[in-house]
């Protein structure tokens, strides 16, 4: 078998572009998923009352419980209906947010209770608010805890973005397949698409790894 | 003159089992007191509720005429070193001082770090202040401990067997800590096991028993007591 990828050379600046779509659809999905899960994790590791407890939980619920290529269409093709039209990225940004924020919600509440309880004591002893004891005591510890697994699905999150490519984005699976429709050379199209997306991951993975060594100097 | 802290049959009791029964209790400004007695007596509850870290289930604590209802109503005023430590791992040594110093009393940075270095000073960790409490020894870790309540200027100091989890050479280095301090007119409460500690340490001695104090009085009166249950626990401690 002959590789040859010199055929790709043409498509350097499109498939730069749909990388740069790819790394903004999966860093925004990220950081919104974040600040979901931060949300719900922190409000379900302490007693809620039922009117704020049932919702949570159905979000939760319905969005691990339906495969993301449903709640992309959904969103995209679904909303509208309700009179709710969204562009695009913006459909595929809410729907990978929303489903990983759903997973990752579980991720901060569990960190957050697995924090010592003598954390609480000794903070509360020494005069801390309940406020001051989450915000300056609990949730950096329980940083440390979830850091390895959120940036586990940062990583998962950068790779389900191609699937939004049945939205129509011209983000790096779509125009691979463009570029296949064109060239008929699958192979090489398809180990380049597979080897942008193991550079992405793996400069995170390293990246964990730099703040998890380097960036928190204290151990548990 | 009035108790500075007075509690008025208390009870307390964790999933149905008494643990705590109608406890009445006088401590006198300055005062020393250790409270000692076999596991499962109740020595650790009753100081927990001094500062409102547990809710009793009838009677009250008063410290100074406030009612103590949660940790929240003596705030800073009682000062609580635990058997586990229960350092900020997430601090360095002196930021274990340095934060709650600006958190709690709103002290400037720079005040606060003054502060913190004169307690490290005290307690002999002056070296270690950028080390972050994981890679302490025990000993240190407890001193380290001791001097973050001391940062709070507490009237009253609670010791939950601090010298527990820690083998003898070290609890002596803790035990030195204690003395030094109870040397002062600080009001404090040792629960412990180690008599050695409790003699050099308390003006007042506690035996609780079941959830009941059985004996009130001068460590050489409980050394000398005629009461057998305190003899047996007496000669088991000191197996």
């Amino acid at each position: 078998m002959n590789l040859d990828f010199s055929f790709l050379v043409p498509y350097i600046p499109q498939l730069v572009s749909a990388s740069k779509v790819t790394l903004f659809i999966g860093v925004a999905s990220f950081v919104l998923a974040l600040a979901v899960s931060i949300v719900t994790g922190v409000l379900r590791s302490g007693s809620l009352p039922w009117s704020v407890s049932v919702p949570l939980g159905i979000y939760i619920e319905v969005f691990r419980g339906t495969p993301l290529l449903i709640q992309l269409f959904f969103i995209y093709y679904g909303l509208p209906t309700f009179g709710i039209v969204l562009a695009p990225v913006t459909a595929a940004v809410l729907g990978l947010s929303l489903n990983s924020g759903a997973y990752m919600s579980e991720v901060v509440r569990a960190s957050i209770l697995a924090v010592d309880r003598g954390q609480y004591e000794a903070a509360y002893c020494l005069g801390y608010g309940r406020v001051q004891v989450f915000v300056h005591i609990v949730l950096p510890q329980a940083f440390r805890i979830a850091l390895p697994t959120l940036m586990n699905y940062f990583s998962t999150m950068i790779k389900e973005t191609s699937l939004v490519s049945v939205l129509s984005i011209a983000e790096i699976t779509r125009i691979g397949n463009h570029i296949y429709a064109r060239t008929l050379s699958p192979f090489e199209i398809y180990i380049t698409i597979g080897a942008i997306y193991f550079a992405m991951t793996y400069t995170l993975a390293l990246v964990t790894r730099w703040i998890e060594k380097k960036g928190i100097k204290w151990t548990p | 003159m009035d108790p500075l802290i007075r509690v008025e049959n208390i009870s307390k009791s964790f999933g149905g089992t008494p643990v705590l029964k109608e406890i009445r209790l006088d401590i006198r400004r300055g005062e020393k007191l250790a409270v000692i007695g076999p596991s499962g007596s109740g020595k650790s509850t009753l100081i927990r509720c001094l500062n409102g870290l547990e809710n009793v289930d009838s009677g009250t604590v008063t410290i100074d005429g406030i009612l103590v209802e949660s940790t929240r109503s003596v705030a800073g005023r009682v000062g609580m070193v635990f058997q586990q430590f229960n350092l900020f791992p997430h601090y360095s040594v002196l930021n274990n001082i340095v934060r709650p110093l600006m958190t709690v009393k709103k002290v400037g940075r720079d005040d606060a770090a003054a502060m913190a270095r004169s307690l490290l000073e005290k307690v002999r960790l002056a070296e270690q202040k950028d080390q972050y409490p994981g890679t302490l020894s025990g000993g240190q870790q407890q001193r380290l401990a001791i001097a973050r309540s001391l940062s709070m200027a507490p009237d009253i100091m609670l010791f939950d067997e601090p010298t527990s989890s820690l083998d003898p050479e070290l609890a002596f280095e803790v035990f030195e800590t204690i003395q030094h301090l109870a040397s002062s007119r600080m009001t404090m409460v040792l629960v412990s096991h180690q008599m050695n500690m409790v003699k050099g340490f308390a003006t007042r001695v506690l035996f609780l028993e079941k959830g009941i104090i059985s004996f009130d009085g001068s460590f050489d009166a409980l050394i000398g007591s005629s009461d057998d249950r305190i003899q047996r626990f007496l000669r088991k401690i000191y197996q």
